[in-house]
Order: structure tokens, then C-alpha cells, then sequence
């Protein structure tokens, strides 16, 4: 049986490295799978496989940017109700506005500090993995 | 009768009484009338004598009674004395009827006494009877003798009849002639009369001067009114007079014995028609026409001249004035000007009436001002035309000549100056006779025209009349003037109208070529333009975009990096933070913090540009709330700090309140942040008020700094002080900057080392320069 996770679609490895150990602080590494790009995710997302409870979507990628790949999720009947959160490095006020848009349902600055990144995932995993499970028994 | 031509050539060139001049007439009646021989008849009483017829009638009759007497005696006497009755009958017959009856009857008797009383009756042959023949003899010589005797008696007493008679005649003839002459007188008297009354009553003047004194014999009435004389007496033909003075056509005067009157008694010369003219001593001229002839006796002598004369000065004036009017109407149907026409009054006005001073005014349309256009005056004997002006006022003889027409002025001597004459150059002269005459112009008064002269009575009535017809012309001509310039004033309208269409025409022609060459550069510059602002805005947007991704770039690409250190070193200390010497887990605490440092520069570096791309709202912004505010923040922020804050109140500017905030914010953060190593840190806002306008200042006592470096405080990232000295980074004042510069406004400081600094910024009043927008 599958357990419930959230889809990290980061292309910056270092920064992948550091949303695992984030995980991993928070005990919720068995709940992750990271994807390194735009074309992976869609391509994981349309296929047979469970679908993740949340995507982590970074905005700024090489080739397929997150905004396209909100806008493709959103656009098909698969994925128009998968949960996406978009993660970036960017505070600009038009980014946000622009992502919410094409409904996104949150934006989290990436912050600089890994304590405070490590209390957002927690939080992330606690909303979005824990809540209303009751047909799956925590391990 | 002093008619004799004896008598007149003798007559003493005396001066005469008037009853002289007046029995001149006579004289001069009987000169003209031929001298009537005495037309008597010598009348004789009728007698015998004079019937011839009768005379021998008688003889005859005596013979035959002496036949009758002698035949009845003849009984008695027979043969004897035959003769005897015929004796009788002869001397009868010749004391009646005179020597030639007395002596037929003598005849006839012899032979009847031979026939019937001698003998041989019926024969007349005498016998030889001797006594017969005595008979015969004695009859004849007694007879005879006794006719010779009656006869020499006769003649004796018709001698003495003939001087009784002519005695007689004599005396009646005298008395005829004395009644005769008294006739005659009286004829004389009355022809004297008919001619001094034909002579008088003559429409032309006469005089009439005996020769050879050329004294005026006499002068009609005419005469007299024409030279204006009450008498004519004491004229002479060939002297001059001191009253008048005659002159040529030609203006050459008259010499003395060169007057007409003259030539006709000096050189017996019949003058015809001759004109003169005349200039009175007392002024005036007239033109008078002469005809002068002499008068002749009989014998064809000169005895007088008479001269008749007319006055022609009407007629020539009428003829000068018909032909001044005639050239008149000619030079004013060519002029152009009121002052030609003015000029050419005045000349005409000269030849006619002559004047001394002469002016022509003409009023405005409207009537309250008028201008002199000619005045002419005579100064110094010199006719000068004086300068034109123009008046406000009409002079109250104006309006009233333009009212009520023309006037004749004449002034009698002492000469004043009339108040309100027209004023002429020459005013200490005044004229003695002034005219004035309205100009009018189908009724409408449109000036006045004047002559004036020295002379006194030198115009009347007609000379008036004269000027006013004068007028008439000026006031046609004027309006011809008038009509011609308002044509040609529409015609040049017209023209320049036209021409002005044309050229305007031409210049919206020349301006639509000019234009559409514009519109071609236009399009041409527009399409350039749109092309250099399509590059210009492309370039923008290239900028814009590079600069937006740079922006991104800072933010992301400088922050994943610095993520990426943060992250590791913090996971590097959990990791193994124990097992690692103190020294190193010092260094990486230090890692983390400078990243921390360097997120919030990158922050602050995205807040500045955000400054430039925000959009501004104009309002009035409370400064001294707002400093207020910040102070208040500041103080919470770090309460141990004890700082002196001076605040101006009410300091209200326009701008935009957020970005004026944070201009604020960074100058009175630096200064608290400047003076926090002063133990009495005062900060103080306020505004001065300089020419410019006023001048927003924050001012601390803290460190300052030192001038030479002041231009570099306002680039971002630039700082005066060490990190150590004062946390920060260098990015407050280029953000103060920013912010006053986009409200077209300017920053500056003062400042020197430890004394402190000054930030002064000013913000244009009306926020009409908001840059940026």
C-alpha cells in the first residue's frame, strides 16, 4: 500500500539535497520523491502512479519552468485537482500574483536559513500528509 | 448866337461856371443843328403897275376914247387939230400906266388920227400938208414930252418909294429877326432841353470838351455816375485826373492826352469802342468803353469832341467770371486733393475778386472738428501759404455761415480784429471786407470758404454771389473728390483685397505644398520615430528585461548559492557540531550569519529597484507626523538610547507618502544610527526657507564624515564608515536619493568629521515635476 507523499520538483541538486534533509529532520523521508525537472514531473504525474498529496513546485527551472508546468497540471483532468505549492527563491509581489492565477494553492519563499526551511516542511507535511488520514495508520 | 466859328476860335481858354457848361448845350445845338438862314419873305403891297396887261388896257381904252371924242369934236374941228384928244389920251395912258402905254398909246393915236382924222382918210400917209406934219410933230413932241415927264416923275418917286421901302424893310426886318430870334431861342431852348434830356436820359455817359482847351463842356448824369463824380466841370480832356487813373488792356496807364476825348479834339480822330480801365483813387477799378469823335463846323474845323462812354465792368466781370467759371469747372474736374481744388479757388477767386487773405476750411463728416486746408495771407506783400492744421472747436461764425449761409462783412475804419473772424497768419492786420461762404454739398454743410482784404469795401452782393458760387464748384469738386477716393480707396481695396487673396492663395498653396511636405517629413519622421522608439522601446523592454532578470538573477541565482551555504554549514554543525574543534563551529556560525547578511543585502537591493518601478500617488504628505512615527519606532527598537529628538511641526508636502516614508526612515534611521556613539544624541527635522523655496532637513550630532567623500554616499553600496563602526549597507542614501529624485527634487549634505551631519532635500511646491510619470 502506498503511503501518502509529496512531489518535490526541484532541478538544483544542492537544493534538493537540502529539501530531503529537510524531510529527513522531520521524519517524513519516506514520504518524498524528487524529481530534477518540469518534464519528469508531468511525466510522473500522468502516468499510473499514485498521485503525490502535494506538489513542491520550484518556479525558476531550465527548459520547462514551474508556472508551465502549473499550467499543464491545471489544464488536464489527471492532475486539475493535485495540490501544488510553489517554492522559489524569488519574493517579487508579480511572481506570487502571477502563479496564484493559475491556481496554485501556496507559495513559499525558499529562505535562506534551513532551520526556518526545516519548520516549513514540517509544517507542509503536517497539513498536507497527516491531516485527515485516517484510512492510513501512522507508522 | 456865339455858334460863329469867329467867336469860338477866340473864345479864352477860361475855367466856366456851371451855367457855362450848361449854355454849352445851346451852343452846341446850334453847332450840331445847321445854322438856318432868315427865311423871311420881303412882302410888297399890290398896285397898278403891276398889272402890265391893265396898263395897256388902259392905252387902249384912252385911244378909243380919245377916238370917240375926237370924232365927236370932228364937226367942229374937221381937218383941224386932229391930235387934239390923243394928246389927252396919251399922257392919260402913260400917268397911268407908265412910259410904255403912254407911249402906244402916242402910237395908236397918230395912226387913228392919220386914218381917220387927217385927210385922205383911210390911209396913213401924210399928205403934204405941212400942217399936218406940225401936228403930227407936236402931237408926238408934246406928247412925248409930256410922257418923258411922267415917266422921270415916276422913276423920281419910285426912287424914293424904293428908299422908303427899303427903310422900312430894314426896320421890319429887324423886327423880324428879333422875334425870329427870340423863336429860335425859345426852339433852342427847348431843343437844349430835348437834347440835355436825350443827352441826360442816354444810357451812356457823354461829354463833350470844346476845342482847342479840352475843357468838359458838358457831362450827362451817366457820365458823372460811371467816373463817380457829382460834377464833371472841372475835367479837362487831356489832363489827368487826380481822381482816377486809366489803364491799357495791357495794364500800361494812360498818358495824359492819350485819353480819347483827347485824340478825337486834338487830332480830330474818331475813336471806337476803346476800353479803359479805371482805378479810383478812392479804390475800386471799373471797365468803361469809349467811343470819341470830333465835331465839325461847316467848314469842317474842329470845334469840340465828344466822348461817349460805357460802363462795361459788369460785363467783362461776367465775361472774366463765365470764363474763370468755365476754366474753373475744367481744373477741378482733374484734381485729386481738397488743397488742389483749395489752390485752385484761390487763384480763381484772385483773377475774379482778389483778396489779401484767403482760407478754406472743411468740417468733419461728423461737424465737431474741422481742418484748414488752404490758408493763404498776404505778409509782407508776399501771398504765403501758411501750414494747415486742424482745430477741435468750430469757431461759432462757422456754424453759423454753414447755417445760414454766405456773409458779407464790410468794416469801416478804425479796422478791429473780430474775435472770431477766421484767423488769418497775419493777425495784427485785420481785414477791412470779409466774405465767407459756405461750401455745401447736396445740402450739407461741408465747410466755409473765405477771402478777406485789406482794402475796406473791396467786395459787395455780387462778389459775395461771386464767392458763393465759387463755393458751389469747391463743395461739387469736393465731393467729386470724396466720391473718386472713396472709389479708388475701394478700388485699391478691391486690388489689395484681391491681391492679398491671391497671395494668400498662393501661401496656402505654397503652405499645402509646404505642408504636405511636412506631413511627407512628418510620416517619414513619425515612421522613423515609431521605428526609433519601436528599437528604442524594444531596447527599453531588452533593458527592462535584462534588468528584471538580473533582478531575478540577484534574487534567485545569488540566493540559491547562498541557500546552498547556508544549508550545509548548518547541516555540516548538526551533523558533527561536536566533534568539531570550537574554533570551527565558530567559523561556521559566522558562515551562516554572513548569509544571513547577504540575504537582506540582496532584499534591500530588490526594495531599491522596486522604488523605481512602483508607481507614484500624489498627496500631501505630513513630514513632521511621519518623522513623529519613525522616532517613535526607533525608540522602541532600542530603548536603552537616550536621544534628543527636535521635530518641526506641521511640515506638509506633496508627494507620494510611502516613498517619502521610507526617504525618511533611511535619513533618520542613519542619524540615529550615526549618533549612536553620542551619550546627549540629538536628531532634529526641519525646513528652512530659502530662495528656492524651503529645504527639508535631518540633522544629527553623530560621527559625520568627512566632505571630500560626500559624492560617493549616495551610491548604493558605497559606505563611509566600517561595518565594525556601523552596521549597514550602503544602500540607505541611494535609496533617499532615489526617492527625492523622482519627485524632481535634490539631496545634499553637510557634514564634517565627528561634528555631525546635515541632509538637506527640497521638493518642488506644486509636485508638477514628478519624474518618472
Amino acid at each position: 500500500m502506498s503511503r501518502k507523499f509529496i512531489l518535490v520538483v526541484e532541478d538544483n541538486s544542492n537544493h534538493a539535497m537540502l529539501a530531503r534533509r529537510a524531510f529527513e529532520k522531520n521524519k517524513m523521508e519516506n514520504n518524498l520523491k524528487i524529481v530534477p525537472d518540469g518534464e519528469t514531473a508531468l511525466k510522473f504525474l500522468f502516468s499510473d502512479e499514485p498521485k503525490p498529496a502535494l506538489v513542491l513546485l520550484d518556479l525558476n527551472m531550465p527548459r520547462m519552468d514551474g508556472l508551465e508546468v502549473l499550467r499543464r497540471l491545471r489544464a488536464d483532468e489527471r492532475t486539475r485537482l493535485v495540490p501544488v505549492v510553489m517554492l522559489t527563491s524569488s519574493n517579487e509581489p508579480e511572481d506570487r500574483q502571477s502563479t496564484l492565477q493559475w491556481g496554485l494553492d501556496g507559495y513559499i519563499r525558499k529562505p535562506v536559513d534551513f532551520g526556518e526551511f526545516v519548520e516549513i516542511i514540517r509544517q507542509l507535511g503536517l497539513y498536507w500528509l497527516r491531516m485527515d488520514d485516517d484510512s492510513e495508520p501512522r507508522e | 448866337m456865339q455858334a460863329a466859328p469867329s467867336q469860338t476860335t477866340n473864345l479864352p481858354n477860361t475855367d466856366c461856371k456851371d451855367s457855362e457848361v450848361f449854355c454849352g448845350p445851346i451852343r452846341a445845338a446850334e453847332l450840331i443843328r445847321p445854322a438856318g438862314q432868315p427865311n423871311v419873305e420881303r412882302g410888297r403891297s399890290l398896285n397898278w403897275g403891276k398889272s402890265a396887261l391893265l396898263r395897256y388896257a388902259v392905252a387902249l381904252l384912252s385911244v378909243e376914247v380919245a377916238t370917240l371924242a375926237r370924232m365927236q369934236l370932228d364937226p367942229v374941228l374937221g381937218y383941224h387939230s386932229p391930235h387934239a384928244t390923243f394928246f389927252l389920251a396919251a399922257i392919260i395912258s402913260a400917268g397911268i400906266g407908265g412910259w410904255k402905254p403912254g407911249l402906244l398909246a402916242l402910237v395908236l393915236g397918230e395912226l387913228v388920227v392919220r386914218w381917220l382924222f387927217m385927210p385922205n382918210v383911210g390911209s396913213f400917209l401924210v399928205g403934204g400938208d405941212v400942217s399936218q406934219w406940225i401936228g403930227s410933230c407936236t402931237y408926238f413932241v408934246v406928247s412925248g414930252a409930256a410922257i418923258g415927264l411922267g415917266e422921270a416923275q415916276r422913276i423920281s418917286q419910285r426912287g424914293a418909294e424904293t428908299a422908303l421901302a427899303r427903310l422900312q424893310d430894314e426896320m421890319s426886318e429887324r423886327k423880324i429877326a428879333e422875334e425870329e430870334r427870340y423863336r429860335l431861342l425859345l426852339e433852342l431852348e427847348k431843343e437844349r432841353g430835348r437834347l440835355n434830356g436825350i443827352l441826360q436820359q442816354s444810357p451812356v455817359g457823354v461829354i463833350i470838351a470844346e476845342f482847342p482847351s479840352g475843357k468838359v463842356l458838358f457831362g450827362n448824369d451817366e457820365a458823372a455816375r460811371i467816373l463817380r463824380r457829382s460834377s464833371l466841370a472841372s475835367l479837362h480832356a487831356g489832363e489827368p485826373s487826380r481822381h482816377w487813373r486809366g489803364f491799357h488792356a495791357d495794364g500800361r496807364p494812360y498818358e495824359s492826352g492819350e485819353w480819347p476825348l483827347a485824340r478825337a479834339i486834338t487830332r480830330g480822330e474818331t475813336v471806337q469802342d476803346e476800353e479803359i480801365q479805371v482805378e479810383f483813387e478812392e479804390g475800386g477799378r471799373i471797365n468803361i468803353s469809349v467811343n470819341a469823335a470830333p465835331i465839325e463846323d461847316p467848314e469842317g474845323r474842329v470845334v469840340a469832341g465828344i466822348m461817349t462812354l460805357q460802363d462795361v465792368t459788369e460785363k467783362r466781370r461776367t465775361q472774366a467770371r463765365l470764363a474763370a467759371f468755365s476754366q474753373l469747372g475744367q481744373s477741378l474736374s482733374s484734381v485729386r486733393t481738397p488743397l488742389e481744388a483749395a489752390r485752385i479757388i484761390g487763384s480763381i477767386a484772385e483773377e475774379l475778386l482778389g483778396w489779401d487773405a484767403f482760407s478754406l476750411s472743411l468740417c468733419e463728416t461728423e461737424g465737431t472738428r474741422y481742418q484748414r486746408i488752404l490758408q493763404v495771407d498776404t505778409i509782407d506783400g508776399k501771398k504765403c501759404e501758411l501750414k494747415p492744421y486742424e482745430e477741435k472747436e468750430i469757431p461759432s461764425r462757422m456754424v453759423r455761415i454753414l447755417q445760414t449761409g454766405a456773409e458779407l462783412i464790410l468794416k469801416e475804419e478804425p479796422l478791429e480784429l473780430l474775435t472770431d473772424c477766421v484767423p488769418f497768419g497775419d493777425k495784427a492786420r485785420a481785414s477791412a471786407s470779409l466774405m465767407f461762404a459756405p461750401i455745401r454739398e447736396q445740402g450739407s454743410g461741408l465747410g466755409v470758404l473765405s477771402i478777406q482784404s485789406y482794402q475796406p469795401r473791396a467786395y459787395d452782393e455780387a462778389d459775395l454771389e461771386v464767392l458763393q458760387n465759387l463755393a458751389d464748384y469747391c463743395g461739387g469738386a469736393l465731393r467729386r473728390i470724396r466720391t473718386e477716393a472713396d472709389l479708388a480707396q475701394s478700388n485699391e481695396r478691391n486690388r489689395h483685397l484681391f491681391e492679398e487673396v491671391t497671395r494668400q492663395k498662393r501661401q496656402l498653396e505654397q503652405q499645402i505644398a509646404e505642408r504636405r511636405q511636412a506631413e511627407k517629413e512628418v510620416h517619414r519622421l513619425n515612421a522613423d520615430l515609431e521605428r526609433r522608439v519601436r528599437e528604442r522601446t524594444q531596447e527599453l523592454l531588452v533593458a527592462n528585461q535584462e534588468l528584471e532578470a538580473f533582478c531575478y538573477s540577484v534574487s534567485h541565482d545569488l540566493r540559491a548559492p547562498l541557500r546552498s551555504i547556508a544549508g550545509f554549514t548548518q547541516a555540516v554543525t548538526e551533523d558533527c557540531g561536536e566533534s568539531l574543534p570550537s574554533e570551527s563551529q565558530q567559523s561556521l556560525g559566522l558562515v551562516i550569519q554572513a548569509t544571513r547578511e547577504m540575504d537582506q543585502l540582496i532584499e534591500d537591493l530588490l526594495g531599491l529597484s522596486r522604488l523605481t518601478r512602483s508607481e507614484m500617488k500624489r498627496q500631501s504628505v505630513n513630514l513632521s507626523d511621519c518623522a513623529q512615527e519613525i522616532a517613535a519606532g526607533l525608540g522602541q527598537r532600542d530603548p536603552g538610547r537616550v536621544v534628543e529628538w527636535v521635530i518641526a511641526p506641521d511640515v506638509v508636502v506633496q508627494g507620494d507618502a510611502r516613498l517619502l516614508r521610507i526617504a525618511l526612515e533611511n535619513l533618520l534611521s542613519n542619524a540615529w544610527k550615526f549618533s549612536g556613539k553620542r551619550a546627549q544624541a540629538r536628531i532634529e527635522f526641519g525646513v528652512e526657507f530659502q530662495a528656492q523655496g524651503p529645504v527639508y532637513f535631518v540633522r544629527d550630532n553623530g560621527a559625520g564624515f568627512d566632505m571630500t567623500y560626500a559624492s560617493r554616499l549616495f551610491t548604493a553600496f558605497q559606505r563611509l564608515h566600517t561595518m565594525a563602526e556601523f552596521p549597514g549597507h550602503g544602500i540607505g542614501l541611494a535609496t533617499v536619493q532615489r526617492i527625492i529624485h523622482r519627485h524632481g527634487g535634490h539631496v545634499w549634505p553637510a557634514s564634517e568629521v565627528d561634528k555631525g551631519a546635515t541632509f538637506y532635500f527640497n521638493l518642488p511646491a506644486n509636485m508638477e515635476a514628478f519624474l518618472y510619470e
